[in-house]
């Protein structure tokens, strides 16, 4: 059966299983006596198991299933969690992601068998390593298990003289509409007697969910060859295997397990009918959320962003028309296109949690791995983003929380030495401000070592060691300069070649800033401060010579007329200009962007443009204006162009450059 | 047989395997990209599509000349994963070339290779994609 349609629905379920997973082992860490957590863990590896067999993916099924008997056990109080089962644990998930990556990847779970942790799991339970086999097949020598309802129909029709027959049928490969044989089979064999039981299950067939075989267990007065016959004589049956079930034969399947197992069924069943239903019906009736793939989201973005291009188009033609019915319908427009990039806005955003879910057990691993010892606190994991930038943050994050808990975090007995709490503290915490999403990451340790960091700029020959008035901001900035670490031993933690330059770069190619606060002995804080959606934003579009340029607004202060003489000229040629009693460096946009400035000008147009604190003046020729605009990569061969941060096309057709106010500022 | 797209760049006959090119558009607005290599023209608006547009003669290293009438843009596209736009003279033609019609030679010129094929009396420089996309490491 080709079951690569149910491989995204697949993958999508076992990420929240494998992430329940690793959330409730973290819990149950910390409470090793919560047998709700335990149960709860079971649930997620059993139907993750089940999922696994669904979908033929054997190896991830024996790891899961060699797991689900650990966390029985343990449900049954046979097992008491320690640690090092916990380990084993957290590493077989780790095994599932894998798995679950190359699924991803390949659409099959490739050959990695992970055997060893199969064994050690078995090893838990005093099991010999070779014992790999399902129970289904193992367990109390009885050839035929059913449950509990089946068994005693068996039995009851034993006692009033009815054979019972097991019909192992197998469909021809090349066979259509399976379910329409399996329905045909099921009418014939009715001829003769009574299906007490199917497997897979009738709803299954029903569905086509199965392979090319399925087998029916039956009770009937007929001899079984008869009714075997007849199963062949439809058409597309391959073979038949009958098997006549003898009393003495039957078990009963593990009653608990088998009532989950039918619970479960009936929940894919039930998810099987809403998406049945949503096919049939309105969609309103069966839920409130929909799935929906990422990729028709970007073409209905990207349609909302032409119709935002045709939009300003037909506003600069409508300028020449003075008809009143004409501007007013020009405005309905205007007013439907803005609820509608807003409305596919909210569709994209989602909460930063999708980033955030996975810190907690890094960090654990972290801490072991460091032997230090330190808390996670998360707050605003609700606070919603668009998806385009939670995806790209999940590096920086890591770096940022990794720096926090490696260099950040004193070792306990030095915070006990120093009258802190022996458990350090790392918060993350997300929120909104504004126009912009704000994610802190803070930690209470022993702060950036300012003097450390000037020697070592020192050392590196980015700092003479006469320049010795830099204000702390400024001695921050070589942090985030490439390959500047304090470190002096290279851990496998840092040293992975990547830095907070590239923490910086990341979160500038998103339109966002970075920013360090920190305190000795008291601790460090990262601010990143990042647009809510990259997609469409306002622009102040400015010309310089014949061409057209786009600053973002977010990041422009003010606009500023200034007289040439007002214009000075401090250090080595660098222009100035005073602003209520503050020097702001000026820029001509000119040569920012390799043209010939025009300097013979009786007043120049300054765009003051922040960067955090930092204000920078760029001089340009003429505004032609605020408007939204759809911002457009430059595509991968253009790839890496620092100060342009995209193009956007204008309502003429043309395209301008976007530029990174990031790089504008000095 | 493969199919060829043969162009003219000053006075040469050059050639394309079609597999790549997916567009051949008249000469549009070039808008300017600052800080790119001098033969990276800019970005044109290709219905609604940024595409960076090349100078194949400078890229290449042919004499620099005006566009002209004939001019065109071939919009080829690297395995999906990005469309250039080449800018060259003149489209002469489509031809199918076979093995037999390639010479055994090759033509260096400024680090670019092309096998010289010929076809019906002309002389073709076919063009190996990859060379123009992407700097030879020495180069940068």
């Amino acid at each position: 059966m080709d079951m690569s349609q149910y491989l995204g629905m697949f993958i999508e379920e076992a990420r929240d299983h494998i992430q329940s997973l690793n959330d409730n082992m973290l819990k149950l860490e910390e409470n090793p006596e919560d047998l709700q957590l335990v149960n709860e863990i079971f649930r997620s590896a059993h139907t993750l198991k089940g999922m696994a067999g669904t979908m033929g993916f054997v190896n991830m099924q024996k790891l899961t299933h060699a797991m689900e008997n650990v966390l029985a056990a343990a449900r049954d109080g046979k097992l008491k969690v320690n640690p090092n089962i916990m380990d084993v644990l957290f590493k077989t998930v780790d095994a599932l992601e894998a798995y679950l990556d190359v699924i991803v990847a390949t659409g099959t779970e490739g050959q990695e068998a992970n055997s060893h942790l199969v064994n050690a799991l078995n090893a838990i339970l005093g099991k010999p390593a070779e014992d790999m086999a399902l129970p289904s097949t193992s367990k109390a020598g009885k050839k035929y298990e059913y449950d509990e309802f089946v068994v005693r129909a068996i039995e009851r029709a034993w006692s009033q003289g009815f054979n019972v027959y097991k019909f192992d049928v197998e469909l021809d490969q090349n066979c259509l509409l399976k379910s329409a044989r399996a329905y045909l089979v099921f009418r014939a064999v009715e001829e003769f007697g009574e299906i007490i039981h199917s497997k897979p299950s009738v709803q299954d067939i029903e569905d086509e969910k199965f392979d090319f075989e399925f087998s029916i267990t039956v009770i009937s007065k007929q001899p079984i060859e008869k009714i075997r016959e007849r199963i062949l004589s439809i058409s597309e049956i391959r073979e038949v295997k009958a098997l006549e079930i003898k009393s003495g034969e039957v078990g009963r399947a593990e009653e608990k397990e088998e009532i989950e197992e039918v619970q479960q069924e009936s929940q894919v069943q039930e998810t099987v009918k809403v998406v049945r239903q949503q096919k049939q019906e309105a969609p309103q009736k069966t839920s409130k959320t929909v799935r929906v793939d990422i990729e028709r989201l970007d073409v209905l973005m990207n349609l909302v962003s032409e119709l935002i291009i045709i939009k300003s188009r037909i506003e600069g033609l409508a300028k020449k028309y003075n008809d009143r019915q004409y501007e007013e319908s020009i405005e309905y427009l205007e007013r439907i296109t803005t609820s509608l990039h807003d409305a596919v806005m909210k569709v994209r955003m989602v909460p930063v949690e999708r980033v955030f879910s996975r810190f907690p057990r890094m960090m654990r691993d972290l801490a072991r791995e460091l032997g230090k010892e330190f808390e996670l606190v998360m707050s605003g994991e609700d606070t919603e983003v668009d998806r385009t930038i939670v995806d790209e943050l999940g590096d920086p994050l890591i770096h940022l929380l990794r720096n926090a808990a490696d260099h950040g975090i004193e070792d306990p007995e030095e915070r006990v030495k120093n009258g802190k709490s022996r458990s350090g503290l790392i918060k993350l915490s997300a929120y909104h401000d504004g126009n912009n999403v704000v994610i802190e990451v803070e930690d209470d340790g022993k702060g950036i070592d300012l003097e450390k960091v000037k020697q070592k700029a020192i050392e590196k020959g980015l700092l003479k060691e006469d320049q010795i008035d830099l204000s702390d901001q400024e001695i921050i900035d070589f942090l985030f300069m490439p390959s500047f670490s304090t470190k002096d031993k290279v851990t496998n933690l840092s040293g992975r070649g990547v830095g907070l330059d590239v923490v910086k770069t990341k979160i500038e190619q998103l339109g966002g800033m970075v920013e360090v606060k920190t305190q000795k002995g008291k601790g460090t804080k990262f601010v990143i401060r990042l647009p809510l959606t990259l997609a469409i934003i306002q622009a102040l579009l400015v010309t310089v010579h014949d061409e057209i340029y786009a600053i973002p607004v977010a990041s422009i202060r003010e606009i500023v007329d200034v007289a040439k003489e007002d214009i000075k000229v401090v250090q080595k040629g660098k222009e100035i200009i005073m602003l209520r009693n503050q020097v702001i460096p000026i820029k001509h946009l000119h040569s920012i962007v390799g043209l010939e400035p025009v300097l013979d000008k009786k007043k120049f147009t300054v765009v003051i443009v922040r960067r955090g604190e930092k204000l920078t003046g760029i001089i340009v020729d003429r505004l032609l204006g605020q408007q939204d605009i759809v911002i457009k990569s430059l595509g991968k061969y253009l790839e890496g162009i620092r100060l342009i941060s995209g193009a956007t096309i204008l309502g003429d057709g043309s395209v301008a450059m976007i530029l990174d106010p990031n790089m504008l500022t000095v | 047989m493969e199919q060829y797209l043969v162009f003219r760049l000053a006075d040469e006959h050059y050639g394309l395997n079609v597999n790549n090119i997916e567009n051949i558009e008249k000469l549009m607005p070039i808008t300017r990209v600052p800080h790119t290599k001098e033969y990276v023209k800019g970005v044109i608006n290709l219905r609604g599509e940024i595409v960076p547009v090349i100078d194949l003669r400078e890229k290449i290293g042919v004499e620099k000349k005006e566009f002209g009438e004939e001019t065109r843009i071939l919009i080829v596209n690297w395995k999906g994963e990005f469309k250039v736009g080449l800018i060259i003279d003149e489209v002469l033609d489509v031809v199918y070339l076979s093995k037999e019609d390639f010479d055994q030679a090759t033509r260096d010129r400024n680090e670019f290779k092309f096998s010289i094929a010929k076809y019906n009396g002309m002389l073709i420089n076919v063009i190996n994609l990859e060379d123009v996309l992407f700097e030879k490491a020495e180069e940068g």
